[in-house]
């Protein structure tokens, strides 16, 4: 057909390409994003007053710009985002060249890959939920492609065959999901991904509170025995700190590395970390070991720190053992004492009032000093300089200022102290045993050293200062801050939340589960080993074959509604044959009518109301009511030949 | 020879299916999809390369499905010159009550060219629907009908089925109206006195008969009409009667001569004069009007093609 018979296709493609290049808000370079809204808007825009096309030097042009800006960003036209972005520009350029049918189904067949390419990136259930809804729409666009006609009226039944031909299509797909051989390409996977903010390797006043704004996703953890402890108690260690200058606390380098080995056996908590955004796997504190993939590159250091060589590429499984209790230790403990700075007067004074004969008594002497000394847990601190412009002045802060200040007065009465970067808490599923951490959990507390136990142990100014933060987490604050918003409404909204997150954990978990090992652990189930297993395509193919047939023999079944008036004509034809009385082709009704009417009258006289009702309610466009519908059908089967 | 063989293996009315294009096309995506996934080892992108490829071969079993049952019966072809569309009638038949979309019709031949791309449906209730398709022919000659195609892209395009039809019959081309050589009348002595007519000095008309719904109004007699409104057509004769005989004498270009002659039972016909034809292989006795001349070009389209001279 002409250009001009698929130009009403045009603009449902330029939406759909729209559509498509949506997750590149979140995905992509904004520049690439920026790039692509303004091609497809001035593409709309021609659309619309049905201009003509750029020239094509100017396309050509554009294009090489493209590459152009691919090659400047990422060096290289390959690896996942790079090519991804890429193809995105390119599908947004090819929507200006919409020539013949071709081309629009090219489109179609890029949108699946600017999706691919987007699932590379991001495989939540978000995204899983938008890859069903654009399989749908692009399905509905090709079988109006197809068909060359675009009805924005009736959508429903516009997609209707696409919903049909998808639902169709599951089954088989879960089947090739299963026995789809899983092979390797030997290609590498590519670039690193960028590390997001995250807890890091340093303290500073401000870099704990600036994460309890984001609620994005850090890590699952699923405690397997179905125990899950308070979540008050629930400290997930990231990073240990030893290195102190005023507020700011560090980790020094000289520490001791050790390369653990996985297991193999799966501990008691299992933790899906989210990819890009840690560089440590978190553990609690009584964590003995942890078991991992093989292959991961991973390194344990002083704290039972066990951080990544580089930020996860994606998301990553591992298991936390647990120990009976903490293990003791024998420490340097030069490198938990030292300061920077030599006390001032103020702070002399207050650690020689503080100072207890046991380490114990210190401790909790500076917990009661925060707990009754006028001091306030705040989101926004005013800012401060120096450990004795916060206990002396403003008295104000977050975690970091508590930690970091607590460690530095224990170091000052010769207790070994250090601060722990990591979470604290999380969401707890009330569906199952699982617990959800956010960046917003991000946490700091203070690791003193018991001379006595030769073991460390954990103390959380934050909690005497306000037990809230502990016991319900930073987003009892957010709630504060939003009071204008109903509780209710809150309470409805984090439920709503943790079924989702529920579902997510459990779609991902799967996702990421279902590798080559577990397709064998399932298959060996089915009874599938060995030699089976090795004649894998073959039962794919098989089964491919045998759902198709399943699928052929419901279609033939299928019988599609006729209107009744012709039913009613269908039965009287079959009538009619019994009798010998066939209808010839080509003949209609008025015609039969007149044959049977010649050939015998007084039948004809039976037949002829009959046929006259069935002509008008066709022809004639008059209503057939169900009473009628039914003394017809009767009428019909009283006929006799004679 | 290879037409032969196919001939043999290809049979009326079974389906054949291959993808289309388009649906290699979407096939190598599948394929471009499940290296990704592999190589990235990303089970969605496993999920989405699977659930398109489960979309393909179901919307095989579609495109397959829509096809099946349907038939096409010759019902009738026009006559025209070489160049000229012309029409080609069939019925469209299905035994189930289905609704059958996106059929389209086409010959397979070197001989003629399908114009027209109708898409047809069949809706449940429709037992044969009539489908008309345009064709255009290159040559002048009594054709067998060529071979007829019933194809379907239904319902994503990505595979086409297929089936041939082979109708038994002819189609008849004329030789395009060509050349501009002038073919004197001669009178014929034969005619005038077969119709036995008296003439007045002037020649000005012979007779009148009942005017006939559908005669030129050119023949009408208006003064007769003016005189008593009763409407009689002129039969015109001596002066205006002419009448040509059109022999077969072709030069060095026969295929040339023919469309002379074509042109020439044109001039007559518009004339509405009386011709003969001879043909190597007949003779069309003499006689006026819309048949004579389909008799006529029907007569030169069936003169056989010299070979090696201008096919």
């Amino acid at each position: 057909m002409s250009e001009k018979g698929l130009k009403h296709l045009t603009l449902p493609l330029i939406l759909l390409v729209g559509i498509n290049v949506l997750p590149s808000i979140y995905l992509r370079p904004l520049w690439s994003v920026i790039f692509c809204s303004v091609l497809l808007g001035y593409r709309l825009w021609l659309h619309l007053i049905d201009a003509k096309m750029p020239p094509r030097p100017l396309m050509v042009v554009i294009q090489l710009t493209v590459a152009v800006a691919i090659w400047q960003h990422y060096t290289s036209f390959f690896g996942d985002e790079a090519a991804g972005t890429f193809l995105t520009l390119l599908t947004c350029l090819k929507v200006y060249e919409l020539r013949a049918k071709r081309d629009y189904f090219i489109t179609v067949v890029l949108c699946f890959l600017v999706l691919m390419s987007a699932l590379l990136l991001d495989q939540t259930l978000v995204m899983t939920l938008f890859l069903l809804a654009d399989l749908i729409l692009l399905t509905t666009y090709m079988f109006a492609l197809e068909e060359e006609a675009w009805r924005w009226k009736g959508w429903k039944t516009s997609l209707r065959p696409a919903l049909v031909l998808t639902a169709k299509a599951l089954p088989l797909m879960a089947v090739i999901f299963i026995l789809f051989p899983r092979f390797s390409t030997g290609f590498g996977t590519g670039p690193n991904v960028q590390a997001k903010t995250g807890v890091t390797d340093s303290l500073k006043p401000g870099s704990v509170s600036n994460l309890i704004d984001s609620d994005e996703l850090v890590f699952r953890a699923t405690f397997l025995d179905g125990m899950m402890p308070p979540r008050q108690s629930l400290y997930w260690r990231g990073a240990v700190l030893d290195t102190v200058d005023g507020l700011d606390w560090t980790r020094s380098q000289n520490d001791t590395r050790l390369r653990p080995r996985p297991i193999g056996d799966p501990g008691e908590i299992e933790v899906y970390l989210e990819m890009g955004f840690e560089k440590f796997l978190f553990s609690l504190d009584d964590t003995a070991t942890l078991d991992f993939p093989k292959g991961t590159r991973l390194t344990q250091r002083d704290g039972r720190i066990f951080e990544l060589d580089q930020p996860l590429q994606s998301r990553q499984r591992y298991y936390i053992h647990a120990a009976e209790e903490r293990p003791t230790e024998i420490i340097d403990e030069e490198r938990y004492l030292q300061m920077a700075d030599k006390p001032s007067e103020k702070m002399r004074e207050l650690i020689t009032k503080l100072r207890q004969p046991t380490t114990a008594g210190s401790v909790r002497a500076i917990q009661q000093r925060f707990n009754d000394g006028g001091f306030a847990y705040s989101m926004q601190p005013p800012p401060v300089s120096s450990v004795d412009e916060f206990l002396f002045k403003t008295r104000t802060g977050f975690c970091e200022h508590y930690a970091g200040t607590m460690a530095t007065l224990l170091r000052h009465m010769d207790i070994p102290a250090r601060v722990v970067v990591g979470f604290q808490g999380g969401t707890p599923s009330f569906l199952d045993n699982y617990i959800t951490v956010r960046a917003q959990d991000a946490h700091a507390w203070v690791e003193y050293y018991d001379r006595g136990t030769r073991r460390w142990l954990r103390v959380d100014p934050t909690a005497q200062v306000d037990p809230l933060r502990i016991s319900e987490g930073s987003q009892s604050y957010l709630k504060e801050n939003v009071s204008w918003i109903p509780k209710s409404i809150l309470k409805l909204f984090e439920n709503g939340r943790t079924v989702f997150d529920e579902i997510d954990a459990s779609w991902s978990g799967f996702l990421l589960r279902f590798d080559l090992a577990k397709q064998k652990e399932l298959l060996e189930k089915l009874g599938m080993e060995g030699v089976l297993y090795r004649a894998l395509p073959v039962f794919l193919i098989l089964a491919i074959v045998l759902i198709l047939a399943v699928l052929y023999y419901f279609e033939a079944q299928r019988r599609e509604p006729v209107s009744p008036e012709e039913s009613l004509y269908r039965l009287f034809l079959r009538r009619l044959k019994g009798w010998r009385l066939e209808k010839r082709a080509n003949e209609g009704p008025m015609d039969l009518l007149k044959r049977i009417e010649s050939a015998n009258p007084e039948f004809g006289a039976e037949v002829r109301p009959i046929l006259d009702e069935l002509i008008q309610v066709r022809f004639a466009g008059r209503k057939l009511e169900a009473r009628r519908h039914n003394a017809l059908r009767s009428a019909i089967k009283k006929l006799r030949y004679r | 020879m290879l037409e032969g063989v196919r001939r043999r293996l290809v049979r009326e009315n079974r389906i054949y299916i291959m993808p289309s294009p388009r649906g290699f096309l979407f096939l190598g995506a599948v394929v471009v999809m499940i290296l990704t996934a592999a190589t990235y080892g990303n089970n969605l992108i496993f999920i989405l390369a699977f659930i398109l490829f489960a979309l393909f071969v179901v919307s095989m079993l579609q495109t397959h499905y829509n096809l099946k049952g349907a038939r096409l019966e010759f019902a009738g072809a026009d006559e025209a010159f070489e160049g000229e569309p012309q029409s080609l009638l069939f019925h469209l038949t299905q035994k189930r009550s289905r609704l059958k979309r996106g059929l389209e019709i086409r010959t397979r031949s070197k001989t003629f060219r399908t114009l027209s791309e109708r898409r047809e449906d069949i809706l449940p209730e429709e037992q044969v629907k009539a489908a008309r398709i345009e064709v255009l022919a290159w040559r002048r000659g009594v054709h067998a009908l060529p071979e007829v195609i019933l194809e379907t892209y239904f319902p994503l395009g990505m595979f086409r089925a297929w089936k041939i039809f082979r109708p038994q019959g002819t189609l008849i081309v004329y030789p395009r109206p060509e050349g501009d050589v002038k073919l004197t009348s001669v009178h014929s002595e034969h005619g005038e006195e077969e119709t036995g007519l008296r003439t007045t000095p002037d020649g000005d008309f012979g007779e009148l008969k009942n005017y006939q719904v559908g005669e030129s109004y050119h023949q009408i007699a208006w003064k007769h009409y003016a005189r008593t409104g009763d409407l009689y057509s002129k039969v015109h004769w001596g002066a205006e009667h002419k009448h040509y005989d059109l022999k077969w004498s072709p030069g060095r270009d026969p295929e040339q001569y023919l469309r002379q002659l074509s042109r020439w039972v044109m001039n007559a016909l518009e004339e509405d004069a009386s011709f003969e034809l001879e043909t190597p292989d007949s003779k069309v006795e003499p006689g006026r009007g819309m048949e004579q001349a389909k008799a006529c070009w029907r007569a030169l389209a069936a003169v056989p093609r010299q070979q090696g001279k201008s096919a």
